[in-house]
């Protein structure tokens, strides 16, 4: 197989009135065509700037990219016919025309034939579900039907190398997991695609993707399958906690590392998992929270998750959000 | 070399092809866009009209009632400098807002051929309403029309709007980096060039009430010397002789600023891509 | 209401306004919008009767140059409490998302859009005399006409700007209200409005000079008897009626507060208070 990606010592810096972000730093990826491949991080973590580089928004302030052999800063004319680009955050498209016309449209901007648009258009509007609503106009669509909109105006020049970035953020259950069925049985439909998609659920992630990056702060923490990320766990437990802590909580919470939590705020009780090498120091735990006023309202072990790893590489103190599969 | 030639000239053909569907693409996605409402077509004629009305009661009132023409020519026009402002230039930062503009930069199209799309949807909707308008007013205010030489008429429209969109198509490029900002400066530019540019009267030649300098670099405006052209020939009954001149500097602008748009439309983009601006909102 | 929370929601309303439509961290962006834009409003009808008369030949009428440059000067309070009024539900509700937020608080939007008034009054007043003396030096000493302004009456002065400034704050409420209750005329209510008032206001013309029977209208609407008011005190034989001015404002004022009350309530009942998107 060959790359369908690679990015060699990439960098890139936002200078803005002064102030400097280094948004990625260093980054070294190999990304291997006829898979779905997952950048994993949290916010600001990079993984927007590393598709806006790949797609050819962007120029690498350091190193460089390529896709499909191709370097993204001096050809990407070469590229554009290769990639296409379906961001969740966004809703493109006219809103005076109908779906049907939207796709015609963007096929149009790949010089796709009559016959051959008309053909694949069609084909489109069956599999990802926008019967229904072929000849509604754009902006009638509710959220669900514009994100699969969006996924087959991502399709219609059948690219090698289809980004998506966060596809199912703001969807619900049932929208999200038809999304990621589209995805996966169209990366099966022919051995020479790839999918570069990026998210921050991590069981999205892990279903979806055969391998995975996990970026922080610009950087590339932990890349590999989903089973060798999930082998940084190995051998250890998971203390899940109910706790009620007083006040200044969040400075309790935050000197246990790799925790993170959900809060109720009305009653002051947090939800924790902490990462433990073995089950006895879950005892200096429960006295980490106790001498500081704190009181632990139940104790369950429970066996590691993905999530746990993402917790593992990128820090604590974060509310994860996941979906329902 | 033979066959180097004729691929090279088989790709400029396919490329050519390509970039013609694009323009059709987005012309049609501008028309359909207009004609799924038709209603704007009428509510948006009448806030122009109602400026006519007012400017040729003005004319009226101060008893130059045969100047009121010069209104109802500058309402019609009026419809072409709101839609460059609105409908062009900060065209793209509506795009940005939706995400349409990321695909456009990574859709393997030359960009100008979609600001050609815009430009000639918004030329074909904007027409109809221009006319109109025209009709309306000239219909309600009984203005003569004195038109001696349609060719002139043509010439001077066509290369009024040739050179406008030209102008719009430049603007459109450079605001594609900028925000909130461009949808300022075309608050701030709308109604100084109504001003300027002589929608509503003279505002070069003999009867300017502005300086030779001033004069001049209004003429830079395409709008200036296309309306004064289309008064000459549709109100005061003038033919391609006499004006020449308007005819001359609306080829001028219409040759200057197609392709500065385009250099200025590369330029942007690979700005953006370098600054990262490209699909960044809320500036 | 406790009188220092009213205090303080007006006051920080009025600052976000002042935030909103200043732009005078962008000096460029503060000129062009707050004098450049209104110069060239209040010089495009007293240019355009200059243009006329010397197309046809005729002699400018000082008194009536000046009739028009008084109007379309002093008409700037109103576009500018027209423009704010007829974009801020576009811009609060659906663009920034902060209307709703606005309306949960124990303050209302009344006193939120009073706040947001205040500001647009305190700029507007900025650009009309900015406007207006550009303008007259262009006029007088740049192209060179005499217009026969004096300051014959201070207190008049004042008294009509007052009118004025009720009046802008009957459409600062009125426009604010339709688009409530609908989002098609978001970005054209504004200027029907304002295009109307051109034909019908006294801005550059007696509306009386449109047919004899439209005399009425120059009693009803808050713009006429303002600016007559106004053009007397600056010393032009005008007629005027300075309570009738007062009168027609306070109504409009006292009918757009009913109106904006009446539109919120309906908004809210028909769940359009935080509406975004089409419909």
């Amino acid at each position: 197989m060959g790359l369908a990606a690679e990015t060699v010592n990439l960098g890139r810096v936002f200078r803005n009135r002064g102030s400097v972000v280094q948004a990625l730093e260093n980054v070294n990826l190999r990304i291997e065509t006829g898979q779905i491949y997952g950048l994993l991080g949290p916010n600001g973590a990079g993984k927007t700037t590393l598709v806006k580089i790949l797609t050819t928004l962007l120029l690498p302030t350091t190193g460089e990219a390529y896709v499909y052999g191709y370097n993204v800063a001096k050809e990407a004319s070469k590229i554009r016919p290769l990639i296409n680009l379906v961001s969740g955050a966004d809703t493109p498209g006219y809103g005076l025309i109908t779906v049907r016309e939207n796709l015609w449209f963007y096929s149009m901007l790949y010089g796709l034939d009559k016959e051959t648009a008309r053909e694949r258009i069609n084909r489109l509007i069956e599999e990802v579900g926008l019967k229904d609503v072929e000849n509604e106009l754009l902006r009638n669509l509710s959220t669900g039907y514009r994100q699969r909109m969006n996924l087959a105006r991502g399709l219609v020049n059948e690219p090698s190398v289809l980004f998506l970035d966060e596809p199912t953020i703001g969807l619900d259950a049932v929208s999200a997991r038809k999304i990621r069925k589209l995805i996966k049985d169209w990366v099966k439909g022919d051995s020479g695609r790839t999918v570069i998609l990026t998210s921050h659920y991590m069981a999205e992630v892990e279903e979806m993707c055969a391998r995975v990056a996990v970026l922080n702060k610009g950087r590339v923490v932990a890349e590999g399958t989903p089973a060798e990320l999930r082998s940084l766990v190995a051998g250890k437990t998971v203390a899940v906690m109910e706790v009620w802590l007083p006040t200044d909580a969040d400075r309790v919470l935050d000197m246990l590392e790799a925790a993170y939590k959900t809060h109720d705020p009305a009653t002051n009780i947090y939800r924790i998992r902490v990462v433990v090498n073995n089950w006895d120091e879950t005892a200096n735990i429960v006295e980490h929270i106790t001498s500081r006023g704190g009181k632990v309202l139940s104790l369950v072990k429970a066996m590691p998750s993905f999530e746990d790893v993402y917790v593992k590489l990128v820090g604590g103190g974060e509310v994860v959000s996941e979906f329902e599969a | 070399m033979f066959t180097s030639n004729w691929w090279e000239a088989v790709k400029l053909f396919q490329n050519l092809r390509h970039n013609l569907k694009a323009v059709y693409a987005r012309t049609y996605v501008r028309v359909r866009s207009q004609f799924r409402e038709p209603e704007w077509v009428l509510t948006e004629s009448v806030i122009p009209l109602l400026i006519v009305f007012a400017a040729a009661t003005l004319y009226r009132v101060s008893g130059s009632e045969q100047l009121a023409g010069f209104a109802v020519l500058g309402g019609a026009m009026m419809a072409f400098w709101d839609n460059v402002l609105w409908l062009m230039a900060s065209q793209f930062y509506w795009e940005k807002e939706s995400g349409n503009l990321d695909l456009y930069i990574i859709a393997p199209v030359s960009k100008m051929s979609i600001l050609l799309g815009m430009s000639l949807g918004s030329i074909i909707n904007t027409s109809i309403r221009a006319l109109l308008i025209f009709l309306l007013a000239a219909f309600v205010l009984r203005v003569p029309v004195n038109i001696a030489d349609p060719l002139a008429v043509f010439l001077v429209f066509t290369l009024t709007l040739t050179a406008l969109y030209g102008l719009g198509m430049l603007m459109s490029s450079l605001y594609m980096l900028y925000g909130r900002g461009a949808y300022q400066l075309n608050d701030i530019l709308s109604e100084p060039i109504y001003l300027l540019s002589g929608l509503y009267f003279p505002t070069i030649g003999r009867y300017s009430p502005f300086p030779a300098i001033v004069q001049f670099l209004v003429s830079l405006i395409p709008l200036t010397f296309g309306i004064d052209g289309l008064r000459r020939t549709i109100i005061l009954g003038q033919g391609v002789e006499q004006i020449m001149l308007h005819i001359y500097v609306l080829l001028a602008l219409t040759v200057a600023l197609i392709p500065l748009a385009w250099r200025v439309l590369i330029f942007m983009e690979n700005l953006g891509r370098r600054e990262g601006r490209l699909s960044l909102r809320w500036m | 209401m406790d009188v220092k929370k009213l205090v303080r929601a007006l006051w920080s309303s009025a600052w976000v306004g002042w935030e909103v439509e200043s732009n005078w961290t962008e000096p460029f962006i503060f000129i062009g919008l707050q004098v450049i834009r209104p110069l060239a409003s209040t010089l495009l009808f007293p240019l355009l009767y200059l243009v006329g008369m010397n197309f046809t030949g005729q002699a400018v009428d000082p008194i009536y140059l000046s009739y028009i440059f008084v109007g379309t000067a002093f008409f700037t309070p109103y576009i500018f409490a027209a423009e704010t009024g007829g974009t801020i539900v576009s811009q609060d509700r659906e663009r920034y998302g902060v209307m709703k937020s606005i309306y949960i608080t124990t303050s209302s939007l009344s006193i939120y859009f009073l706040g947001r008034f205040l500001a647009i009054a305190g700029i507007s007043l900025f650009s009309t005399l900015s406007s207006f003396a550009a303008a007259y030096a262009l006029i007088v000493w740049g192209i060179g006409y005499s217009m026969p302004l004096v300051l014959e009456n201070l207190l008049d002065v004042f008294l009509a700007l007052g009118a004025m400034y009720i009046g802008s704050f009957a459409f600062f409420y009125i426009l604010p209200s339709i688009n409530l209750l609908t989002n098609k005329l978001q970005w054209s209510l504004t200027y029907y409005f304002l295009g109307l008032l051109y034909l019908l206001g006294d801005i550059i013309f007696p509306v009386q000079s449109l047919s004899p029977l439209a005399e009425p209208l120059a009693y009803i609407l808050p713009t006429n008897q303002a600016l007559n008011t106004l053009r007397n005190a600056l010393g032009l034989p005008t007629p005027h009626n300075t309570a009738a001015a007062y009168l027609a404002s306070i109504f409009w004022a006292a009918l757009g507060y009913f109106v904006f009350k009446r539109a919120v309530g309906r908004a809210r009942a028909k769940g359009l208070l935080d509406k975004i998107g089409w419909w």
